[in-house]
């Protein structure tokens, strides 16, 4: 439009405004900085449907630019740390497998790899073979949900159905081993709670055929889409020492260009005799951090399969294990690479029935530091993508 | 590892391994930072990523605070511990070296009131505000479990 | 609202009237925790509520008659949880889904939790379980809306009982000496 990019310029262009002809609006187009604008508060509040659970932002906004964002959390604080205090060994695994609550197998299995590594137990291969196998159907299940979900909050209706089609065939994979949904409870100190039933590794193979498959679904919905580029690729970058100092772990770091996963750096389990990729992204923005996620549920199949192959029979659980665990005195922490980050436990134990203290180390609490970071300079409409893109769970926050 | 840390610092006191290989270093409390700063900034230790960190109540020993740090270069972890009085016992803010580290002591503040010197904001992080009181305090107990026993708390056999 | 709550109606009227609203229950998803998953999937393809006339895009509690409490309530929580209710016109139900929202659950020893959402709001349905399935909740919807086809408004607010209806049956004396 003749004279926009000029300032404080009268347009006249009679043919594009209203009025007689001839006649024009003058319209003074004022240079940048020259209105003194206030910034506003805003609350995201706990309950909103965009947000992955109770977690609340406070926005200080310019216009539409955020200056300032402080996630309030705590509103889902349950007090983990201190009931664990009170509760024997075999009551805490049933307790942490609930603060990630999407997957509740590798919360279990960071606190039974520490006790066991404390205890000294020697835990039988096929009870470790079962527990990678298990840890990546999890794993898989939690990437299906963010997968639906961020597509859900960007405005695609879809995507969640189908990621809870898959989510329901494996959640009923599960439950025939386990007994859960959702909530597991399936390790012990030592092992496992009781073998697979028949007819399992028949339904797994199946369901890695079939899940692959699908999985093209989410590439042609998703990660081709042209919206979703246009909102995702290049908002939101996260650069790796930045991710480090926060201490961010799993998808997240990942794309951000680090290759720091537990299951290579640390192996644990079988995670040694099996062979799968560690997908890394190359610019950190919320793009690259849906593809991983993407790429891991790939990988994790790989693994699965390669655990179909390698699986021995044998005891799941030592002969000997006493009924009352008491590990000697000392400390440990153990982490695992769970779906979302390293999920780790620093127990304390002086010998007794109950540990004298869990430190719960949740990767989205480190995650969710890291916000307000990401949120600076950015746009309000850009806030969502940003946000879901940073995978989180409330219950891991504030645990 | 841990010689070059003792010797460039000189303010380890004492280091300890545990039978499965984690490493600690015990610092007095007025060391905290000087250590945290070499592990950060020397390039061969390179720390670079604050994992996370809290404190385990001892008692009458006082309260044992422990950061966790890990190295993505070396991928090597290591805990600096330090033990610092019950009451008013405060040890220096990482928040220089380590931006996560906020959130950390923040929730370390409020669950053992042990002072952060020099945090930004220390507040209320996971609690709720009318919340009084430090809860993982070992002179904090459950009422729920005071006021009624749990019905099962029989041992098995 | 008027002259519904106040005159025993008619039964046809009473009729059609509860067959709108029973059919019609707009759910404000009040998803807390671990249960707003299982709550979710009650919603999408497999289980379904949605087929029951229950929606779950009511955009915010003024446009719902149903909250459906779905995992643990914290005390920094409740004040929303409470703001949120009484922002939602009458007639209003809830659904407390889950054992967090009905007593607290496995944290009833916690500091923080608020040992069951009945203190906070009036309950109409218990869903036991940790978490429930997705069929307990449709059993829930279809209990409520049962309960729905045959009240009359006026007994729904003089009442000062309320008797809840809790999916799976009432627990009876329970034996605590551990076998």
């Amino acid at each position: 439009m003749a004279g926009r990019e000029g300032a404080g310029v009268a347009v006249t262009d009679p043919t594009m405004l209203p009025g007689a002809p001839g006649e024009g609006i003058a319209i003074d187009v004022a240079e940048p900085g020259r209105f003194a604008t206030e910034e506003m508060i805003l609350n995201i509040g706990p309950q909103h449907p965009s947000t992955h659970g109770v977690l609340r932002m406070v926005l200080t906004l310019d216009g539409e630019l955020i200056r300032d964002a402080e996630p309030v959390i705590g509103y889902m604080h349950r007090g983990f740390e201190k009931m664990a205090e009170v509760r024997d060994y075999r009551q805490i695994i049933a307790l942490v497998n609930r603060h990630d609550w999407l997957s509740a197998f590798g919360n279990e299995l960071g606190l039974v790899l520490g006790v066991e590594a404390l205890m000294e137990v020697e835990v039988p291969e096929r009870a470790q073979w079962i527990r990678t196998m298990l840890a990546e159907w999890n794993r898989v299940l939690n990437h299906l949900m963010f997968m639906g979900s961020y597509g859900l909050e960007l405005g695609a209706m879809t995507p969640i159905f189908l990621a809870f089609r898959e989510r329901e065939e494996i959640q009923g994979l599960l439950e025939a081993a386990t007994g859960g949904r959702m909530h597991f409870t399936y390790n012990r100190i030592g092992g496992l709670k009781e073998d697979l039933p028949r007819g399992f590794m028949k339904e797994s193979a199946r369901l890695v055929k079939v899940v692959r498959h699908r999985l093209a679904d989410y590439e042609g919905l998703l990660l081709g889409n042209e919206i979703f580029k246009k909102r995702t690729v290049g908002i939101g970058k996260l650069p790796g020492s930045v991710a480090l100092e926060y201490g961010c772990t799993g998808p997240i770091l990942q794309a951000a260009g680090i290759a720091e996963d537990s299951r290579k750096t640390e192996p644990y389990l079988k995670y040694s005799d099996v062979s799968f990729e560690v997908p890394v992204g190359e610019n950190g923005d919320s793009f690259d951090r849906f593809w991983v996620l993407y790429r891991r549920i790939q990988e994790s199949l790989k693994i699965i399969e390669q655990v179909h192959d390698k699986l021995p029979s044998g005891p799941i659980i030592p002969g000997k294990m006493p009924k009352n665990i008491k590990p000697p005195e000392g400390w440990i922490y153990s982490r695992a690479e769970n779906s979302l980050g390293e999920t780790g436990y620093y127990i304390v134990s002086r010998g007794g029935k109950e540990p004298w203290r869990v430190k719960m180390r949740t990767p989205s609490f480190s995650n969710v530091s890291m916000i307000p970071y990401l949120l600076r300079g950015v746009l309000v409409p850009d806030l969502i993508s940003v946000l879901g893109s940073v995978f989180f769970v409330v219950g891991d926050v504030d645990r | 590892m841990i010689d070059h840390v003792k010797e460039a610092t000189g303010a380890v006191e004492r280091e300890e391994v545990t039978p499965q290989g984690q490493i600690a270093l015990h610092v007095t409390p007025a060391n905290w930072h000087v250590v945290a700063e070499h592990l950060r900034r020397c390039p061969r230790c390179n720390f670079g990523m604050f994992n996370w960190l809290s404190a385990v109540d001892m008692e009458d020993q006082g309260f044992e605070v422990i950061v966790h740090l890990y190295s993505a270069s070396s991928l090597q972890a290591v805990n600096i511990k330090t033990m610092v009085p019950r009451d008013g016992g405060s040890v220096r803010t990482l928040t220089d070296l380590w931006r996560g580290a906020s959130f950390h002591e923040r929730e370390c503040w409020e669950m053992f009131d042990i002072g952060f010197d020099g945090h930004p904001h220390l507040v209320k992080l996971l609690l709720a505000e009318p919340f009084v009181g430090h809860p993982l305090r070992k002179e904090f107990l459950l009422m729920t479990r005071e006021a009624k026993e749990w019905p099962g708390a029989k041992e098995p056999e | 609202m008027g002259v519904v709550d106040k005159v025993n109606l008619p039964q046809p009227v009473k009729f059609v009237l509860n067959w709108g609203r029973k059919y019609s229950l707009w759910v404000m998803n009040f998803g807390l925790a671990c249960c707003a998953i299982e709550l979710i999937a009650a919603s999408t393809s497999r289980h379904d509520f949605i087929r029951l006339g229950v929606i779950p895009v009511a955009h915010g509690p003024r446009q719902a008659d149903l909250l459906v409490v779905a995992g643990t309530l914290t005390d920094k929580m409740a004040p929303a949880l409470k703001r949120v209710w009484e922002q939602m016109p009458e007639p209003k139900y809830c659904i407390s889904f889950g054992s967090c929202s009905n007593c607290g659950g496995p944290f009833w020893d916690s500091y923080s939790v608020t040992k069951g959402v009945d203190q906070i709001v009036p309950v109409d349905v218990y869903v036991p379980g940790c978490p429930p399935r997705p069929e307990a909740l449709l059993e829930g919807i279809i209990r409520l809306q049962t309960m729905i086809a045959d009240e009359s408004l006026k007994e729904r607010f003089e009442r000062q009982h309320r008797e809840a209806i809790i999916v799976g049956g009432p627990v009876g004396p329970v034996d605590l000496s551990n076998r």
